[in-house]
């Protein structure tokens, strides 16, 4: 029997971490960018961003997940890194943001998930990860405006 | 611990760790980036108006939601906005010059679709139409929205007009600023006049050490505004900074009024205020300046040209007026007045207003009243894809001589939209009650944020506070002045012409694309050919009317023709008479019922009264002519009734189609169905004999009331209503009124007064004001509406 992993927790944090900093550092030195919004679409792109990462690092393998701890630790890093690096004003709005991300990656790590052991079968397995996540990017579009 | 716990700690202590870096990084680049944002917004200003001097944030206390800073420089203002685009907001910044001339515009922030509304931040020609505009824009008309960016275009365009108003206005209000060195630094203060009163003064920056200045940026300002002098005494022990705040305001002054300073006086010319800025050397006027007029370019035009020269000229405000623009050249000389005192000079007695439209003398003259139904699909849908509809009626009151030329004509327009439309003003109706209300967009900002209430109470509300658009006065803003602006340019043009010519003009003159009148650049199909096919003078003759009137006379925001067509079919003879004053007035009311039909679904109706009037000098009615217009839910059996299913989309509304008082299906939720319904609305008086009501038909009621107020004031009619009808119902009284209180009242009047209301309602019982419509509010608004003509008839 497979044990549960939260590898793709601690990936989803690393990668919403860096680009809260990144974000950071370009509002402090480019005080003139427009800087996207955290709309349904962008926070899509992080998510699925997390989701490649994560496949590539548990290559050829589909992990066991808690679905609900996994839901729980990606609305915390949706809510408090944001809220640490200033892209969302108040607790308020940092806590929507969390859950609605959150779920979001819940919903679209769950997809991913489920056509895992085919992604990493066949001839040209290797780019499946980054093409399924484009596609799940895609698909998010539709989403936009909604929500948030 | 667990092999699980101890995995699960990883992600949560990592996610603490990266929170913890990241509010560390923020506290520590927090300086900095205060520091860049502030200097970036300098730089950006400076960009936007350059040589504008060094700015200073001053204070807003407006309550324009969309103004969020305002940075006052020696050359104008850079204004920051807020507002909401497509997507989300948008901000920008907007640089206006003193005279409130938009000089420059940049986009701060925005998230709208790439190669759609992000245009409004890059797309030349959008930007290039902004530039120097002063207030005046208005998108589709002027300028062009962003091709699939209509909603973002608009808003940026409100903004860009919201900043070069709040300009004209500040400096219209005399909103001065000045600077002197206190004790720790420079001292700025800004300095609010009212003519030659200091009504408020505030330090607007200082460096003071609030210890020990604090009393005197206290007190200063205040004594100054009670003395309405900067020569007040100092605070002791706060010697500098009081001088500092004393010198700032003699600097502001100064600035004002000394030598080389720009002057500010504001009086009435003939359609509005006029404000000049006279520019001082010395004690000569080196120039004077029309800062913001309402006139008529066509009428004063020479005016506003030639009284600024003559007082350079003359260095004196005392000159000849321009023949021809009385009222204009006065307006200009009194605000030149009004600028040299310091804006204390008393304004002129308001004179008698000259006629909005030429006097006119017929032998033979007759009135009509026109009314003309349309609809409008769209604009488009709202964000949830919705769509928007519109009811246009176009309503006109015209005076015709004995070959058919028009005499007088006032024309006004009731447009009402669904809920959705995202217009500010629009008067708006969601359906019927029970129809499930509609989606609202309450504050305008193109995004749905509910459903209106689906209650009666809301259908009352809405229907009670439709304003037409000449109600909707200013903020009906088109691409040429206001929409009354331009009807009233055109009301002047089809002075003198009959029905037929009119129409003739329209067919020549006017764009078959779009119906609007033709200019150089008008780009519908077969425009130019037309437009080329014109000789010069015609071309010239065109270029004048659209100086003043470019909206379309027949396209899906209303049919004017038709409506001027329709008066001139229902003229009636008018006796001899002398009239200085035209109105037309609309009451609009809500019927709940009669009852509900079978099934038990309630019926409604909506009443619209309109009054056409003509008044003597002393407001007395010398012709009037009244109709009505009705149109209820299809369930309504009775004949003739025009009838209105609600919205598209609504489901159509229970149909007796065969007046035997059992619904017999359900009308068609279509928008063909929407189109003939209010396509057929027919008024009362085109119902005719049809219209029977228990003495003689409406139109032979209402033709009685009409004999019975000419030679009254509209006080007088109302006297009349309230002396003479029943509290209970708003009929004549009679020996037989039974109403509530009614038989007192009837008792109460003399043998005479009987005698006389037995005469009444021998041939008019109907009420003047109950759910079937207000005839006396319509009256009222005719009165309040009136415009001057000059009419000898007869």
């Amino acid at each position: 029997m497979k044990a549960v992993t939260y590898k793709l927790n601690t990936v989803l944090a690393g990668v919403v971490g860096l680009i809260c900093l990144v974000l950071m550092l370009v509002r402090t030195f480019m005080p003139q960018a427009i800087l996207p919004l955290a709309d349904i679409p962008n926070l899509a792109a992080v998510c699925a961003a997390a989701l490649v990462i994560d496949c590539y690092l548990e290559w050829k393998r589909v992990p066991k997940r808690d679905w609900v701890l996994t839901a729980v630790l990606s609305v915390l890093t949706f809510w408090l890194l944001p809220w640490a690096a200033g892209v969302t004003s108040g607790i308020g709005e940092a806590l929507r943001l969390g859950v609605i991300a959150g779920a979001l990656f819940t919903i679209m790590a769950f997809l991913f998930n489920a056509i895992q052991d085919r992604m990493v079968s066949g001839k040209f397995c290797l780019l499946a990860p980054v093409c399924v996540g484009l596609g799940m990017y895609l698909a998010c579009q539709c989403f936009a405006g909604i929500l948030l | 611990m667990n092999e699980s716990m101890k995995k699960l700690l990883i992600p949560v202590a990592v996610i603490l760790v990266c929170a913890i870096i990241l509010a560390a990084a923020g506290a520590g680049l927090a300086g900095t980036a205060a520091a860049n944002a502030e200097k970036e917004l300098n730089d950006m200003i400076a960009y936007l108006m350059p040589g504008g001097g060094e700015f200073e944030e001053v204070e807003y206390t407006g309550s324009d939601a969309k103004i969020t800073n305002i940075y006052k420089g020696e050359g104008g203002y850079v204004l920051a906005m807020t507002t909401n685009g497509f997507v989300d907001e948008i901000k920008l910044l907007v640089a206006v010059d003193n005279d409130g001339v938009v000089k420059g515009y940049t986009v701060r922030d925005i998230h709208d679709t790439y190669g759609l509304g992000l245009g409004v931040q890059d797309d030349l020609f959008f930007l290039v139409g902004l530039m120097n505009s002063q207030g005046d824009l208005a998108v589709n008309s002027n300028i062009d929205a962003v091709t699939g960016a209509t909603i973002s275009s608009s808003a940026v365009v409100a903004c860009v007009n919201a900043a070069s108003k709040f300009v004209q206005e500040a400096g219209a209000a005399g909103v001065l600023t000045g600077t002197a060195d206190g004790f720790m630094g420079p001292i700025t203060v800004s300095v609010t006049m009212d003519g030659d009163t200091i009504t408020a003064v505030e330090v607007v920056s200082n460096s003071e050490t609030p210890e020990i200045a604090g009393g005197a940026l206290e007190q200063i300002p205040a004594a100054i505004v009670a003395a309405n002098s900067a020569d007040v005494d100092i605070v002791a022990g706060a010697t500098y900074t009081s001088n500092g705040i004393i010198n700032a305001v003699k600097n502001a002054l100064e600035s004002a009024g000394g030598a080389g300073g720009a002057l500010t006086g504001t009086a009435d010319g003939f359609m509005g205020p006029i404000t000049v800025s006279v520019t001082m050397d010395g004690d000569t006027i080196a120039a004077v300046e029309v800062v913001s007029n309402s006139e008529t370019p066509e009428i004063a035009g020479n005016a506003l040209e030639q009284i600024p020269a003559a007082i350079v000229a003359a260095n004196s405000a005392d000159v000849d007026i321009v023949a021809g623009a009385t009222y204009t050249s006065n307006g200009i000389i009194n605000a030149v007045k009004n600028a040299l005192s310091g804006g204390s000079s008393e304004p002129e007695p308001e004179p008698t207003p000259e006629p909005t439209q030429a006097p006119q003398t017929a032998a033979e003259a007759y009135q009509g009243f026109g009314l003309s139904n349309t609809v409008r699909m769209g604009p488009g849908s709202d964000d949830t894809g919705t769509p928007v509809y519109s009811i246009n009626q176009v309503f006109a009151n015209v005076v015709f001589d004995g070959d058919g030329k028009i005499l007088a004509i006032y024309v006004d327009q009731l447009e009402y939209a669904t809920p959705n439309y995202d217009g500010a003003s629009m008067p708006h109706f969601s359906g019927w009650p029970g129809q499930g209300g509609y989606n609202n967009d309450s504050n305008h900002d193109a995004v749905v944020d509910g459903t209106t209430p689906d209650t009666e109470e809301q259908f009352t509300e809405e229907v009670a506070g439709w304003l037409t658009k000449r109600d909707r006065g200013e903020d009906y803003v088109m691409g040429t002045g206001t929409w009354h602006e331009q009807m009233d340019a055109f009301q002047r043009l089809f002075i003198g012409m009959t029905v037929d010519e009119v129409e003739e003009w329209f067919a020549k003159y006017c764009s078959d694309a779009n119906g609007r009148p033709l200019t150089e650049n008008s780009s519908g199909e077969g425009d130019a050919e037309k437009y080329a096919a014109l000789t010069d003078d015609e071309k010239a003759m065109l270029a004048d009317v659209t100086s003043s009137a470019t909206m379309s006379l027949n396209d899906s925001h209303g049919d004017i023709l038709s409506a001027i067509r329709k008066a001139y079919e229902n003229r009636v003879p008018l006796g001899a008479m002398s009239a200085t004053g035209m109105g037309l007035g609309l009451s609009s009311t809500v019927r709940m019922g009669p009852g509900s039909d079978d099934t038990g679904t309630p019926v409604y109706s909506i009443n619209q009264v309109f009054a056409n009037t003509l008044f003597d000098s002393e407001g007395r009615i010398v012709a009037i002519y009244v109709d009505q217009l009705e149109y209820a839910t299809p369930n309504y059996d009775g004949a003739s009734m025009p009838h209105f299913s609600g919205w598209p989309g609504q489901g159509g509304y229970n149909n007796d189609s065969n007046h035997d008082a059992v619904v017999d299906g359900t009308t068609p939720d279509t928008e063909e169905q929407f189109t003939e319904e209010v396509a057929g609305w027919i008024t009362k008086r085109d119902r005719g004999d049809d219209y029977i009501m228990g003495t003689g038909t409406w139109h032979e009621q209402m033709d009685a009331f009409q004999e019975l107020f000419v030679g009254m004031t509209v006080d007088e009619v109302e006297e009349w209503f309230a002396k003479y009808c029943s509290d209970a119902n708003g009929r004549p009284l009679k020996e037989s009124s039974s109403g509530e209180g009614d038989a007192e009242k009837y008792a109460a009047l003399t043998d005479d007064e009987k005698a006389m209301l037995a005469d009444v309602t021998s041939s008019a019982t109907m009420s003047l004001n109950d759910s079937h419509g207000d005839i006396l509010s319509a009256i009222r608004a005719s009165f309040d509406n009136m415009v001057t003509v000059d009419l000898t008839l007869g």
